[in-house]
């Protein structure tokens, strides 16, 4: 909310002066001021100057000649606008003044004519947009005055950041009594409060529901107060330059002298009013009702057609909606120009439906705006006083009838709450005065009910809304005396019993394991797209109603998307990486069959390596399945003692992978994940090399109890070592024949080297469909040295075994 | 006799001197003093020399044996130390500064580093870890928080609205509440994790990182809440980190506070100079806090007049973007190497 420092000080009398000082006094009792604007003083030689003559150039069909006046001489300028009339009083820059755009006032010849000087637009003193004209002046501006005081430019903005609690801080009137509070001045609003009173009893105070029009009320829940009043205004003067000012320094278009109005009541008080053209009007009665069923149209002041139904709280005629209550008002009952005779309101509303309303239907103003954070309910009557004396300055009004005021009974009274100040003492940690807490609540608005000093009985200002607790009320105290002064101490109680068992042990040693292995931790979004999920090979995941875009629409079932986005992105623009090592630990989100969510965390990573010249000493740098099997191999040996497997990915469970060179990862026999190659389909153009990733769901690591493994004794008797070479089917695997040959040497194989690849070969001699397999065997017993004749025995017997279940042959 | 064995000495001197390798040696000590060797055929003719010479001639024998055999051990020796010798030179590496290829670096993403940090400080405090789930409910995410239905407080929070009517969290307080309802006071917990609001740009991502920290015992008091989060401040950003504590609101505590920590980049020194990371305030928002509004304890059926604690939620993107002086949000997100190869 944008404030004007000079509005504020028609409210309060301030002690303390300096804007700088104001914004940090209001920003540490929770009105955060974030920014202060000191309008450009422009100088004095911009002045307020009478138009004596208008003459046509000599030259140019488009431009005029104007002698204006500043009271002490007369000067010949060269106009390019067409807004202005003898007579008027306009913004006059003299020769070598400098305006808010920075240029610089110079005597120049305009089409052969000497021009002394030049006449404003708003965009040329940058207090507006208007730039098809110049400034009209309010006729009375003195001449000769700088225009910078005439139109109050000198003034300073405060941009203020209200929270959604304090709706009573969204007008200058709620700013200046938070000020009062803060011991910063004095009040001027009661005073102005007493004069409309005074003046205006008769036609807005009076507890009348007996004027012009009638006023039905069918929602009093939702419209606890309800006043209107009309009047005639025999025409529509321009709306005063200091007025439009102040609107336009707040943010708000100025329109006419009666919307100006109203939304200067706004401004001010913070109590939106409407008004209506009362000639459009059905019947010359009001309705306040929810919409109908079947659907109502109205044309809002955006000149958007919006359907409104019974969620929706309208003011009626007798037949259509004229607006929709607190939001927005039609666009055919608008006051224009040409307006004569106008109803205007002034109402109170449940926050909770205009706020309804207005998110429904995507249309929010500075009136919904301040609904929703509750209005001063007492309000009413004193804006409409407010609106009708402003307009009485600048026009001619009459009032007709006295003002319609509905209020449902009882809406109004005063809520009391008792404050405890041993309790204030508990919760923030140091006594606070009786004298002092009744000090800041009294300052505050709060009456205090009765002589009793503890607990105190206050009675809560009709504005404070938020305020119907004694929490309320502690936090009051809290915040006026300020954070400042708070003692910093540490709670005393002993530290949680669930300190240790909570500590997380695995994602740590994930993620130094990994980036010990040169790989790079990444954060992705959770979010993945239709297509994403369609490389995936699932058919389903959980929707965002509300996504971000297309690419974001469903929760990631996996985290293989986002590492291969972060590669291809990586491959594409950063060319210098001739290796990309990623990982990723995080949550993904799967649908159950009955629609829930399930969450798991999961583990992915992902490497690949550009072939590239290594000097010969040098170790080349991997990245293929086999690489990749051994950095998860090693991994999961850190995290785990269960058996690990690797199955080939031949149902295509994993459809990203390449076709065959995938694996499953099983743990104890139950699918962990995924190792492989990406499927070249998904790879950024350009990228000749394998791509390997895994993925492994860790919560089924994390729910395998930890245990610590006992050391099992070793042997210290020597090895005997034995290499073996036999030529199988292509189909057996390597790993089926090591299981072979560990079964047939029993105790003598029981170290986890025992028996180790060699090597594999496939070609000639060896015939088509076989390869050559070779082990070493390493044969040790725990109790002896073993003799060569046992341990022959043991490989004939082994080699006689992968014969018949394999059929084997040895390679000669 | 004598003459015989000075022959030999000399014959073998000669010999040894020309030896050029370990099998000539070997040739030569056989030639001598093998059990057929030339010496050894000389000593078994001493028998046959006079008594009385015998002493000297055995005696200058056993020298030659011995200083022959001394010397063929030393050449031996020497030689073998030459050949070590010429191996290590012939091993040896010209230039150490030649690549070994084997490490790649790697680096943990320094938001990891940032909360790993922010909770190793809690949990010396004594609070313990919690988690709970990102796709929650309304109840969890609002309600329980004391976010009434159709307040505009809501509007704090852009939501993420999910399938079945779910949402994302929005902050990691609804951890609050699943922690309140499972155990009794007293508690110290703390909640890293992922929160989600509808927003992207410079400084908003629609995914980022809280630290939520809850306290409820019989007497915690807002005084407490100021200790620990300048304990919290001094410990992540150095002793004379200034802090001050801003009245604000959040539904869910009450008294509610914004923190602000000293501008590191201008120590608050800079007015109207322009400081980029503050906009010249001297002050960053670095997290919210308050005391647990009493509304929260009723929803987890604890007894406000009882218990009272305080919570608060750190930004973790806030406090690595301050740490490190980054100035986009979405560098944290994108997995551009450039960005993470700075963190190893």
């Amino acid at each position: 909310m944008k404030l004007s420092f000079a509005w504020l000080q028609e409210l309060v009398e301030l002690t303390v002066v300096d804007p700088e000082e104001i914004a940090n006094r209001l920003t540490m009792a929770g009105v955060e001021v974030s920014g202060i604007v000191c309008r450009q003083d422009m100088g004095d030689s911009v002045v307020v100057a009478s138009i004596l003559e208008i003459a046509p150039h000599p030259n140019a069909d488009r431009l005029s000649l104007c002698k204006v006046s500043d009271g002490k001489q007369i000067y010949e300028i060269v106009c390019g606008a067409t807004n202005m009339q003898v007579g008027d009083r306009v913004a006059f820059a003299k020769i070598g003044s400098r305006l808010a755009n920075g240029i610089k006032i110079k005597k120049s010849k305009i089409r052969g004519v000497v021009s002394e000087g030049m006449l404003c637009s708003e965009t040329e003193l940058a207090i507006g947009e208007e730039s098809s004209g110049i400034i009209v002046l309010d006729s009375a501006a003195p001449l000769g005055q700088p225009v910078r005081d005439c139109l109050a430019l000198n003034d300073t903005v405060f941009d203020i950041d209200v929270t959604p609690n304090r709706g009573d801080c969204l007008s200058v009137l709620g700013i200046a009594r938070e000020l009062v509070a803060l011991g910063c001045g004095r009040p001027k609003y009661n005073d102005v409060e007493a004069r409309l009173r005074r003046d205006y009893a008769k036609v807005v105070f009076a507890a009348s529901t007996t004027g012009e029009v009638p006023v039905t009320v069918k929602e009093p829940q939702l419209c606890p107060r309800y006043m209107l009043l009309r009047f005639d205004i025999t025409d529509m003067p321009a709306t005063p330059m200091w007025m439009v000012q102040r609107l336009v320094q707040c943010g708000l278009r100025p329109i006419n002298l009666v919307v100006d109005v109203t939304n200067y009541v706004l401004l001010e008080l913070g109590q939106p009013l409407h008004a209506f053209d009362f000639e459009k009007v059905a019947g010359g009665e009001v309705v306040v009702r929810r919409g109908q069923k079947r659907g109502e149209k109205i044309t809002a002041l955006d000149e958007v057609e919006y359907v409104l139904g019974p969620e929706h709280l309208l003011i009626c005629d007798k037949s259509k909606p004229l607006c929709i209550a607190g939001v927005m008002g039609g666009l055919d009952s608008a006051v224009q120009q040409t307006t004569r005779k106008v109803l205007l309101e002034s109402a109170h509303f449940d926050p909770a439906t205009i706020r309804h309303s207005s998110r429904q239907l995507g249309l929010s103003s500075e009136s919904s705006y301040r609904f929703e954070r509750r209005v001063d309910p007492q309000a009413p009557p004193l804006a409409l006083a407010r609106a009708v004396s402003l307009l009485a300055a600048c026009a001619s009004v009459e009032v007709v009838g006295r003002a319609v005021d509905y209020h449902q009974a009882g809406s109004t009274k005063p809520v009391s709450l008792n404050l405890r100040l041993g309790r204030y003492e508990k919760l923030i940690g140091h006594k606070v005065a009786a004298a002092t807490a009744r000090q800041i609540l009294t300052s505050l608005g709060f009456a205090v009910v009765g002589k009793h000093k503890d607990p105190l009985k206050l009675e809560v200002p009709s504005w404070r809304g938020d305020v119907s607790r004694e929490i309320d009320l502690i936090e009051e105290i809290a915040r006026i005396e300020g954070y400042g002064d708070m003692a910093a101490t540490l709670p005393t109680t002993p530290p949680d019993d669930e300190v240790e068992t909570s500590r997380d042990r695995l994602m740590p040693q994930i993620r130094s394991y990994l980036s010990g292995q040169g790989f790079y931790e990444l954060y992705g979004f959770s979010f993945l797209s239709a297509k994403e999920l369609e490389m995936l090979g699932r058919k389903e995941a959980m929707q965002i109603l509300n996504p971000l875009g297309q690419d974001f629409a469903l929760l990631r079932p996996s985290l293989v998307p986002n590492l291969l986005k972060a590669f291809t992105h990586n491959f594409n623009h950063y060319r210098q990486y001739r290796a990309q090592r990623l990982f990723e630990v995080g949550r993904t989100f799967a649908k159950a069959a009955t629609g829930s969510p399930i969450e798991r965390r999961c583990l992915a990573a992902l490497a690949w390596q550009a072939n590239e010249p290594a000097w010969q000493g040098a170790i080349k740098p991997a990245a293929d399945f086999f690489w990749m099997k051994g950095v998860l191999t090693g991994l999961l040996q850190q995290l785990t003692h269960h058996t690990i497997d690797f199955v080939r990915n031949d149902e295509e469970l994993y459809p990203f992978l390449h076709p065959g060179g995938g694996a499953e990862i099983r743990l104890d026999g139950k699918p962990l994940g995924c190792l492989g190659r990406m499927h070249p389909e998904y790879l950024p153009e350009g990228c000749e090399e394998p791509v390997t990733l895994f993925e492994i769901d860790l919560e089924r690591l994390y729910s395998l109890r930890q245990q610590v493994s006992r050391w099992r004794p070793f042997s210290r008797y020597p090895v005997v070592e034995r290499d073996l070479a036999v030529v199988v089917d292509r189909q057996v695997s390597a790993t089926q024949l090591a299981g072979e040959i560990r079964k047939v040497g029993g105790a003598l194989l029981g170290n986890g080297n025992a028996v180790r690849l060699v090597d594999q070969y496939m070609g000639k001699p060896i015939p088509n469909g076989k390869k050559s397999l070779a082990f070493r065997i390493l044969y040790q017993a725990a109790d002896r040295t073993l003799r060569d004749s046992e341990v022959d025995r043991l490989f004939s017997r082994t080699l006689k075994q992968l014969e018949t279940r394999f059929g084997a042959t040895l390679r000669s | 006799m004598l003459t015989k064995l000075k022959k030999l000495e000399a014959a073998a001197q000669q010999a040894l001197d020309s030896c050029a390798d370990a099998d000539a040696l070997e040739a030569l000590r056989v030639q001598y003093l093998g059990k057929k060797g030339e010496l050894t055929a000389l000593l078994k003719e001493l028998q046959s020399v006079d008594a009385d010479q015998r002493p000297v001639v055995g005696a200058e024998a056993n020298r030659i044996k011995v200083e022959l055999g001394e010397a063929i051990r030393a050449k031996t020796e020497s030689m073998d130390r030459q050949r070590r010798q010429q191996q290590l030179e012939s091993d040896s590496i010209e230039d150490v500064t030649l690549p070994s290829g084997l490490i790649m670096p790697g680096a943990i993403h320094p938001l990891t580093q940032v909360t790993h940090r922010i909770v190793e400080i809690f949990h010396g405090l004594g609070y313990a870890v919690a988690d709970g789930p990102q796709i929650e409910t309304d109840y969890y995410n609002f309600s329980a928080l004391n976010f009434p239905d159709n307040h505009p407080a809501r509007d704090m929070q852009d939501t993420f609205f999910v399938e079945n009517g779910l949402l994302l969290r929005t902050h990691t307080s609804p951890v609050q509440i699943h922690v309140m309802e499972r155990r009794r006071p007293p508690l110290k917990i703390i909640v890293p994790g992922a929160v989600y609001r509808h927003d992207d740009d410079i400084t908003h991502s629609p995914i980022f990182y809280q630290v939520e920290g809850l306290a409820v015992d019989e007497s915690i008091t807002m005084a407490d809440l100021k200790g620990t989060l300048r304990r919290f401040v001094v410990e992540m950003f150095g002793d004379n980190t200034p802090m001050r504590l801003r009245p604000s609101f959040f539904p869910f505590t009450e008294p509610s506070a914004e923190v602000d920590m000293g501008c590191p980049n201008c120590c608050g020194k800079a007015k109207a100079k322009g400081c980029r990371l503050c906009g010249d305030s001297g002050w960053l928002e670095i997290l919210g806090a308050g005391m647990v509004d009493p509304a929260v304890l009723e929803n987890v059926d604890y007894d406000p007049e009882r218990y009272q604690g305080f919570a608060f939620g750190i930004g973790v993107e806030r406090i690595a973007m301050i740490l490190y002086g980054i100035d986009d949000i979405r560098l944290f997100y994108d997995g551009a190497l450039p960005f993470l190869e700075q963190f190893a």
